[in-house]
Parts: C-alpha cells; structure tokens; sequence
C-alpha cells in the first residue's frame, strides 16, 4: 500500500529522500520548487510504501532528475564549457562572445550587464561570429605582445601628465562629479596624483603580465581587457581633473565611450589575430 | 498567439535545432550563415543566427562537427563545418529518437484537427 506522506517512511528513507529532492528541485526556477516540491513528493509517496529501505528511494527518486540532468536553460547550456574558469576568463567571455547576438551579457563580476562587443563588432562587420572556434585560443603571442602596448601607453600618458604638468596643477583637485558634469568633491593634488597612479601602474603591470605569461588566450584577453579599461579610465579621470570646476555634461559620457572604444579596438584585435591563424592552419599555401 | 511568437513553439525548435543542423550537415559540409539561411528556409526551423551559432560551437567542443577555413570565390575565406564519425553517430542516435517521439505523438493527436 502507498504512503500519504513521507513521514511515513523509515529514519533512514525518509532522509533519503530529502536528499534526493533537494537536487531535483535546485534545477528548478526558484518561484516553482514550491509546487515542484509538493509534486515531486507525490510522485514518491504514490511509488512508495512504509516498508520502503532507502535504496528504494533512491531507485525512485533516479527518475526525479530533469530530462537530460542538467539544470539551467537550453542556451546556458549550448555555452557551457566555453566560459573559462577564472574571473579574467569570464571577463573575456561576456565582453567578447560574437557568436551570441545579444549586445548585454550577465556580468562577469558582480551585478548588472557587460556590453557584449562581439556582438557589436559582428554588426559593424568587423568579424564573423564564429571566426574563432574559441575566442582567443589561436591568437599568437605577437598579437597579445601588440595588444598590451595601448594599456601600457595609457599609463605612460596619466605618469607623463603628472610629471610634466603636476606641479602647476591646483591643489586641491576635482574627485567626484554630479551627473551634469560639476566637480562636487575635492581631494589634496597629492592624494589626486597617486590615485591616478596607481591605477596606471595597476594597469600597466597587468597589461604587461597578459603579454608575456603563457596561461590560455581568454585569460590574456580578460586582463587586457580589464588592463584598458582601467588605463583608459585613469587617463579620463586625470583629464577630467584638470577641468577644475568647469561643469561639463558630455565630459563623463565622452570618457566611457572612449573607454568602450578603447577596449573594443584591443578585442576586436586580438580575435581577428585569432581568425587569421585559424585560416592560417586551414589554408597555409593558398595564402 | 502566432506560432512564431509562441515561446512553447520556440523551445520546440530549439529543441530539435541540435538534430536539424546535423542533418543538414549529413548532406555536406556547410559554413555557418549558410545552414541559417537553409533553416530559414524552412518555417517550421527558422531561428536566429544567435541560436545557430552557439550551437554550432558546442558541437564543435563535443567533437560532433570539425571546422576548416575554405576559400571563398565571392569574397573572404569561410569556416566550413563537417560532420564527424562521432557526429554521425549522435545523428543517427537522434534521428531514431525523434522517430520514435514523432511516432507516438502523431498517433496520440491522431483524432485533432489539423
């Protein structure tokens, strides 16, 4: 005779069972593992009795696993095992993936989008979507070499401002703007200098890591990336401070547009450089 | 609700994607805005490139289709997909399967009107 509740089953089966719905139900959107849940239970009670064992439950619950047993939706699976562990990965993975069509991926860090600038290059027509078979795993070490020279001349360019002009800069200077561009916040030059700096150096030195260490090609990618936005953010900010408490709206736009471009200009480089050694490979006499 | 519009629809098609792209490649290698174009040929399968190309990476990774750049006579080289022995294999395993769905689910909406 079947159960009415699970409570009815031994100790130990009844632990079984919380232990085989649990994964079930993880696979579940989080607003159904309720219903799932209540389902899920009648299922085993009307295939179970009080004489159950434990092994009886798992048999039963073996076919509680979603079809094909994996969880998440059809598209994050077609991607899965093309993000590459690690968050410089990831990076690289969400800023370039020009296979997939959206312009706004999931973050790779933290909450919010990234703008998918693979997708932006396949419009433009800079790149096919499926160009590389992995993004950056064919590009050449020359190609990261030549990539990690922007970062790096970013930095060199906030470290010249401050060495040629840091002593007739005011003291203090602007550290925080309002959305229409006004300076509401002030910090010592000194303090404003070595903010800036460091960011530069920061950025410099992981440029310069991405262009000679021999991890995978997505990593470099994802530190190249990471390496110019923060150079190419530091020179904007050090621009913007030397504004002073003029108010300019289009200043702050004008700065992470610059900075997308400066990105965009460094991935689409690497995956063309990518694209060519993958022809390379294919078509090494005809070309 | 149209059925383009209709996401039950959408999945539906998703879901046989995998099937028909190796279907289409079990005719011949083909590079990738050609297999969008020849679904979109046909209605019932058309789905965006956005969808097409994803897939045909993974099937890439599972070894299921191989690429090669092939030249061009109209303009710069494409990646051609093939199938592989695997992927051959994987075809017919699907196909059996869908068979079998098809089977089963015509008999059971034998009795509706079309």
């Amino acid at each position: 005779m079947t159960i009415r509740s699970l409570d009815e089953l031994s100790a130990a089966a009844r632990k079984a069972a919380d232990e085989a719905l649990d994964p079930a139900l993880a696979a579940a959107p989080a607003r159904l593992r309720g219903s799932l849940r209540d389902d899920l239970t009648a299922h085993l009670c009307d295939h179970l009795d009080a004489d159950a064992t434990a092994a009886d439950v798992q048999r039963i619950a073996a076919s509680l696993a979603p079809e094909g047993g994996e969880a998440g939706s059809w598209l994050d699976r077609a991607g899965a095992g093309f993000v590459p562990k690690g968050m410089l990965g990831r990076i690289a993975a969400t800023w370039w993936n020009p296979a997939d069509e959206r312009l706004l991926l999931p973050r790779a860090v933290g909450w919010g989008w990234d703008l998918n600038l693979g997708a932006v290059a396949v419009r433009l027509g800079l790149i096919e979507p499926d160009a590389e078979s992995v993004p950056f795993t064919s590009t050449g070490d020359s190609a990261f070499r030549l990539a990690a020279t922007l970062p790096v001349a970013l930095a060199g360019a906030t470290a010249l401002h401050y060495l040629v002009r840091g002593r007739s800069l005011p003291d203090p200077l602007p550290a925080h703007w309002t959305a229409t561009g006004r300076a509401d916040r002030w910090t010592s030059r000194r303090r404003a200098a070595a903010t800036d700096l460091t960011i530069a150096a920061a950025g410099a030195g992981l440029a310069a890591w991405a262009a000679t260490t021999d991890r995978p090609g997505p990593t470099r990618a994802g530190a190249l990336t990471a390496a110019t936005m923060a150079t190419s953010l530091g020179v904007g900010v050090t621009g913007l401070r030397t504004l002073g408490d003029r108010p300019n709206p289009l200043a702050t736009p004008a700065m992470l547009a610059s900075s997308m471009v400066a990105v965009g200009v460094v991935l689409v480089g690497l995956a063309r450089a990518g694209r060519e050694a993958e022809i390379a490979r294919d078509l090494p006499r005809e070309r | 609700m149209t059925a383009e519009r209709d996401p039950w629809a959408s999945q539906l098609r998703k879901g046989v994607l995998e099937l028909a792209v190796l279907g289409l490649l079990a005719d011949g290698p083909r590079y990738g805005s050609a297999l969008v174009d020849e679904l979109a040929g046909r209605p019932a399968l058309a789905i965006s490139p956005g969808t097409v190309y994803p897939l045909l990476a993974r099937l890439a990774k599972g070894a299921l289709v191989h690429t090669t750049w092939q030249e061009s006579p109209v303009g710069p080289p494409r990646k051609y997909y093939a199938l592989t022995d695997a992927g051959r294999t994987r075809l017919i395993d699907m196909a059996a399967a869908y068979r079998a769905v098809s089977h089963d689910l015509t008999d059971l909406l034998k009795d509706l009107p079309r």
